[in-house]
């Protein structure tokens, strides 16, 4: 099976957890909602696995997907979920949307971003695996940043990092490869994009109260500043070396 | 949201991460001794 058929198999499977999201938002929210958070949901799903297909098969055309490649996508999954909700336009951090973006993100950003790297050295890491673990973790960072402006109460400047990722990532892909763009980086860069990830589960934690609060408010300022300074030291580190 | 109510959600989330912490470290010892 070629990776374009089997991306299309693991897509089929992935959009069968349309289906129950869509149901609770169905029983919760009402149809229109519902209908938009599935279809957001479903549209962010089929785009994201086209471009894993597509770059799969460029890359690697006999590449075989293996168990950790799955836990990786599923991390595509949860941005796909966040979406949706963004996309349902329902902002009720408090209730069943909240703790279903929440839990997903914990999921994606954690749990998942946390145990495939050992995995994958337990099972020896591919190039293409690595790059599929690294875009994974930047599409769920940015769905977690629009999530947290939605639903969050977070400034929309948040989301300039993030975006501006994927503006030196393209710039730097003129000159090398994904892979030599991520080599060696150093642990601030990870130490970052925590504190980065952090905020935006403080800020979209259904249970936040007037603390948490606070220390968003006091947190977002600074956070987006430091986060494009850290980026943007990385690119040049990056083109020196 | 009272504040109790916000303390045990930080609290259950810091379990949370060091339960998936650890085992991490599990799983790394085991991916370095093979």
């Amino acid at each position: 099976m070629s990776p374009f058929n089997r991306c299309a198999a693991v897509t089929v499977l992935q959009l069968g957890s349309v289906w129950p999201a869509f149901r609770l938002m169905a029983r919760q929210y009402g149809g229109m909602p519902a209908r938009r958070f599935g279809i957001g949901m479903s549209s962010a799903l089929l785009v994201q696995q086209t471009l894993v297909g597509v770059v799969v098969t460029r890359r690697e055309p006999r590449y075989q997907f293996n168990p950790v490649d799955f836990i990786t996508l599923t991390r595509g999954l949860a941005a796909s979920l966040l979406c949706g909700l963004i996309a349902s336009r329902i902002r009720d951090r408090r209730g069943a949307a909240g703790w279903m973006g929440w839990l997903t993100l914990l999921y994606g950003a954690i749990l998942s971003d946390w145990l495939d790297g050992p995995l994958a050295r337990y099972r020896g890491t591919s190039e293409t695996g690595a790059v599929l673990d690294r875009e994974a973790d930047s599409w769920l960072t940015l769905c977690a940043a629009a999530g947290a402006v939605a639903w969050g109460s977070l400034p929309f400047h948040v989301m300039a990092a993030p975006l501006l990722r994927y503006v030196l990532l393209f710039r730097g892909l003129r000159v090398m490869s994904h892979t030599r763009l991520h080599t060696d980086e150093p642990a601030w860069v990870r130490q970052t994009g925590i504190a980065q990830m952090l905020l935006f589960i403080a800020a979209m934690a259904p249970f936040r109260g007037g603390v948490t609060s606070r220390v968003v408010s006091i947190a977002a300022p600074v956070q987006t500043p430091v986060q494009i300074g850290a980026g943007l030291a990385l690119h040049w580190r990056r083109l020196r070396a | 949201m009272s504040g109790r109510a916000e303390a045990s959600g930080w609290l259950a989330f810091l379990l949370f991460v060091v339960a998936v912490y650890s085992l991490r470290r599990v799983l790394d010892r085991h991916a370095r001794s093979r």
